[in-house]
């Protein structure tokens, strides 16, 4: 089953961030022996690191037209940072490795089962089995 | 921490780079567009992407001389630009949300519409999106001229200032309305589509060819010549005609920049005064820029439809095949100026036609035809007309008409070269003076 993860950390805490610091280095490294380690159990599907949110563009449909509105909202204390696709046997299984992220990174993580839809021949019991 | 940010913070956006050895300036130069290509294609926002980009030229002019030049210099550049454009956007987005959030509205026709080119970033060159972007026709053209130099010339503002003899804040603040006018107007950062190619690629040659001409002959102040901005205009032509190798206009644009540069050191007198083509020492022309200029007319002229420059251009070439005034192929060029004359209604064309037609029919005959030009009101004030009737007047022997038209053309000549020129060839008619056949005027 596939699950997208989405992590989460404050607009503070990424301005403030040390990129020469022993605990950024650290950082790294687990996300590298994390990645190294679910290539290796074929669990990883795809991951991404993000730019700041000042880069971010929101485009929302009103007044009959799409408008756009720049940049973070002052209101939202957290900012998406990072995300992968997983594609794991459970959703314990995910849980249990956001939960690794979250303890090494401090940044908080959601975890969204990915919707399927069965293929056009395909029998709906077989769902349960992938 | 990336190499080299935030140490060296500098709000002069303006600020003149510090002189650099020209190895670092002209790597610098070719790399300042591919790196605004690159910001404004991931980022959007081209204003403030132009700005980083300028901070980061900035910071690589300080650091690379002293702390060596990077091994990927692009790279470098990109890491800088960007982490100043975030820096800049954040600065601009807090101020922003004090007042209220910003919310503009995507007109319909920007996302309903097939995109009008889909190549991937890496199969083309951003330096021709930049051309097309800042010689956009919504913008005037003094404001597409500054811009291009900045943007895409990788100029400082206090150079393109000193360029066009205006006070730097006055330059800086065209540049600033015409990067929002392009900001503003949602143009999006592409090539123009097929239908508006043509069109489009007028506007960028105009803009290129006024670089040119602006630096070929000042329109105002002592010296003739501004060699920075004719070599820019050079330059920036190449790139185009590197990025549009089958467009004959383009290659056409650039040999008759080519074959006129050529002439710049026997343009000006040793008193610093303007030598007309004919008395030029054609031994001063420089071989080599002559021989790309003729090759590259040769290939522009094969290439249809023929357009105004290609014309020009081959009519530069008759002049630099000949070995002196009086072995110019003038029949030749009278044919050509009157197919550049049938192309557009442009009366300086027409007063160059003037003078062909006198070298093969006579100054009368080339009087003939300057006289419509009287009450052409874009000639009005213009030292040009009376300059050329001036001279065609003194071969045709009526000497009083032609002195009187040589001070004229001295009173209205703005470039104090030309006027020396003038007023010495109307000193050399006064009565009691000795005079014969003289040569052509320049052009």
């Amino acid at each position: 089953m596939k699950y997208l993860m989405l992590a989460y950390t404050t607009l503070e805490s990424w301005d403030n961030a040390d990129y020469a610091s022993p605990e950024f280095d650290a950082v790294c490294k687990f996300y590298q022996d994390l990645n190294d380690e679910l290539t290796e159990s074929g669990e990883l599907i795809s991951v991404f690191g993000l730019e700041h949110p000042v880069h971010s563009k929101a485009l929302r449909k009103r007044d009959g037209g799409v408008q756009a509105t720049d940049g973070p909202y002052a209101e939202a204390k957290e900012v998406l940072v990072s995300g992968s696709v997983v594609d794991c046997a459970s959703y314990d299984r995910a849980v249990e490795i956001a939960a690794r992220v979250v303890d090494a990174t401090g940044d908080g993580v959601e975890i969204r089962p990915m919707g399927s839809r069965p293929e056009p021949d395909a029998d709906p019991r077989d769902l349960t089995a992938r | 921490m990336l190499t080299g940010v935030g140490g060296d913070r500098d709000p002069a956006m303006t600020g003149a780079r510090p002189m650099v050895e020209a190895r670092t300036e002209d790597l610098l130069r070719e790399l300042a567009p591919q790196v605004l290509g690159a910001l404004a294609r991931r980022y959007g926002h081209f204003d403030a992407c132009e700005d980083a980009v300028q901070e980061a030229l900035l910071a690589a002019a300080r650091q690379w001389p002293e702390e060596g030049t990077p091994e990927q210099p692009k790279n470098w550049l990109i890491r800088v630009a960007s982490r100043r454009l975030t820096d800049q956007l954040r600065a601009e987005q807090s101020r922003r949300r004090r007042e209220e959030a910003e919310a503009v509205r995507i007109p319909r026709e920007r996302f309903a519409a097939p995109a009008a080119d889909t190549a991937r970033p890496e199969d083309r060159d951003d330096t021709l999106v930049l051309l097309f972007l800042c010689c956009h026709p919504l913008l005037a053209t003094p404001a597409a001229v500054a811009l291009t130099l900045r943007a895409v010339g990788g100029l400082t503002t206090e150079e393109i200032a000193r360029g066009f003899l205006v006070p730097e804040a006055t330059m800086s603040q065209r540049i600033l309305r015409a990067k929002k006018k392009i900001a503003s107007s949602g143009a999006p950062f592409r090539l123009p589509p097929p239908a508006e190619h043509a069109e489009r690629l007028s506007a960028v040659l105009q803009v290129l060819y006024l670089i040119f001409t602006e630096g070929h002959t000042a329109t105002a102040g002592a010296g003739l010549h501004r060699v920075e901005l004719t070599a820019e205009a050079i330059r920036l032509t190449r790139l185009l005609h590197r990025g549009l190798p089958g467009a004959g206009e383009v290659g056409g644009l650039l040999a008759l920049m080519l074959l006129t540069d050529a002439r710049r050191a026997a343009r000006t007198g040793p008193d610093g005064s303007a030598v007309p083509l004919a008395e030029q020492d054609r031994s001063r022309w420089d071989a080599a820029a002559i021989a790309e200029g003729l090759e590259l007319t040769a290939v522009a002229l094969g290439q249809g439809p023929l357009r105004p420059y290609q014309l020009q251009a081959a009519i530069a070439a008759v002049h630099a095949e000949a070995r002196g005034a009086e072995d110019t192929d003038w029949p030749q060029i009278v044919g050509l100026y009157r197919l550049l004359a049938a192309m557009s209604d442009n009366p300086v064309v027409r007063l160059n036609q003037a003078v062909a037609v006198s070298m093969v029919d006579g100054p009368r005959a080339g009087l003939a035809m300057l006289e419509p030009l009287d009450t052409d009101p874009r000639l009005d004030g213009h030292h040009r007309l009376p300059a050329v009737r001036a001279h065609l007047l003194e071969r045709a022997g009526d000497v009083d008409a032609a002195r009187r038209e040589y001070q004229a053309a001295a009173r209205g000549a703005t470039n104090l070269p030309e006027r020396h020129h003038l007023e010495s060839r109307a000193a050399a008619l006064a009565p009691g003076e000795s005079h014969g056949e003289s040569g052509l005027s320049a052009h």
